[in-house]
């Protein structure tokens, strides 16, 4: 799990599997990966870059890594944070006739804590959203478990290396650090300590019909009844712009080949019930190279198991 | 359609978009019955805020578009007033800067006339 294009990207659990289907005393080429990968996963970045550099180290890894004693204690400089509040601005174009009303210009503010566990053993980036909402709390573990599914362990902001290192001929692997990304939501008593208010919106409440899917209205009115366009909605607060009709100049009909919103093989910002995509993180990268003290293109959002 | 709107602040005066609230009243002041897609009426989608200046200022991100527009439809029958409540934060998820800023409600060849908004 330390360079999505070094290697086939493998479940734990599969090389195994794959291994009882294979004939007898041959060992498939995927049992590297899974070293690899246990290596990353029980002892972090640090030691896999370590054996990188010694080949050796590598080879004598187990299959399954034996369990490993707690981390340590942080140490100063260990973990970084910093407050994000950005200003997002995008134009909505091109929607057809029946939605002209969707064209114009939006604007928000992305607002959000990043903390950046650099220790070899952790090594996460978490985005920390502080939300107050009045719901109950069965209603936010619904909201937060349904963000948490979309959005959290996905991808991960990564460091590239100055050269990246041969693994065997044609193979090569370019990333120095992984940090898998996750979502951590944080619910607080008091709404001034909060980066968003949310309220919560019961389905068809709002006079007039108008609440939208299970009574979400907005970035910040979620219904009560939806775990899906929430998602979308959160989207927003990470940063990510609209990824209908023609949004920023992008055509996300794709040249009038799909309906342009709610498509099926559409991303979350395009369609609600679709999934997370590495260019949805352009703002935590952004944020994060800066947290992490590195130039912005030596860094790359990549799929996290 | 003969429709008209007339807006209804909760206070002419916003400090936090949460905790403020505005009435649109869609009278049909025709003789037919009035039939409204209610899904387009989202609040970034159905207002204009300006400064005190007439610059725009841009509205928070839209919801999703619906993919039935005409699922959330309302008929106002003639002589009949339509009530839409908006919450403030449904507008701007923040509160733009200190000032005076003008409102109106704008949709579907429907404009409601400009209330003044003083934001503290």
């Amino acid at each position: 799990m330390w360079s999505n294009r070094a290697m086939v990207r493998t479940r734990a659990g599969e090389v195994e599997r794959k291994r009882s289907r294979d004939e007898p005393g041959r060992v498939p080429e995927s049992a590297g990966v899974q070293r690899v990968l246990d290596l990353q996963r029980h002892a972090g970045n640090r030691a896999v870059a370590s054996a990188l550099e010694d080949r050796a180290t590598l080879a004598r890894q187990p299959a399954h890594a034996p369990a490993v004693e707690a981390p340590p204690a942080p140490q100063p400089g260990d973990i970084k944070t910093r407050e994000v509040d950005r200003a997002i601005t995008e134009t909505i174009s091109h929607a057809p006739a029946a939605y002209s009303q969707w064209n114009g210009t939006y604007s928000w503010r992305a607002k959000w804590q990043l903390r950046l566990d650099l220790r070899a053993e952790i090594g996460a980036l978490a985005v920390v959203v502080r939300l107050h909402s009045t719901a109950s709390a069965r209603q936010k573990r619904a909201w937060e478990r349904a963000i948490r599914r979309k959005w959290s362990d996905k991808f991960a902001f990564c460091v590239l290396r100055n050269t990246p290192v041969a693994i065997r001929p044609g193979v090569t692997d370019e990333l120095e650090e992984m940090y898998p990304i996750r979502i951590k939501i944080r619910w607080v008593d008091d709404a001034r300590r909060s980066h968003y208010v949310i309220r919560a919106n019961a389905p068809g409440a709002l006079e007039g019909g108008r609440a939208g899917q299970g009574g979400t209205t907005s970035m910040t009115g979620w219904g009560t009844a939806d775990t899906v366009d929430i998602t979308h909605e959160f989207g927003h607060i990470l940063g990510c712009p609209e990824e209908y009709f023609t949004t920023n100049g992008v055509d996300y009909t794709h040249g009038g080949r799909r309906q342009g919103f709610r498509d099926r093989r559409g991303g979350v910002m395009n369609n609600p019930a679709g999934p997370a995509l590495a260019r949805n993180f352009d703002v935590i990268r952004t944020e994060a190279a800066r947290l992490r003290g590195v130039p912005r293109r030596k860094t790359a959002i990549r799929p996290w198991l | 359609m003969a429709l008209t709107a007339a807006l209804e602040p909760s206070s002419p005066r916003l400090e936090q978009p949460a905790l403020w609230q505005v009435r649109v009243l869609l009278r049909n002041e025709g003789d037919e019955p009035a039939r409204i897609a209610t899904a387009g009426l989202a609040a970034p989608l159905s207002f204009e805020l300006v400064d005190d200046a007439g610059r725009p200022v841009a509205l928070g991100p839209p919801p999703v578009p619906p993919a039935e527009l005409d699922a959330g439809a309302e008929t106002v029958g003639a002589g009949e007033t339509l009530t839409l409540d908006y919450h403030g934060d449904e507008l701007l998820p923040d509160a733009p800067p200190p000032g005076r800023y003008r409102l109106r409600f704008l949709a579907d060849r429907v404009e409601s006339p400009w209330i003044e908004l003083d934001v503290v």
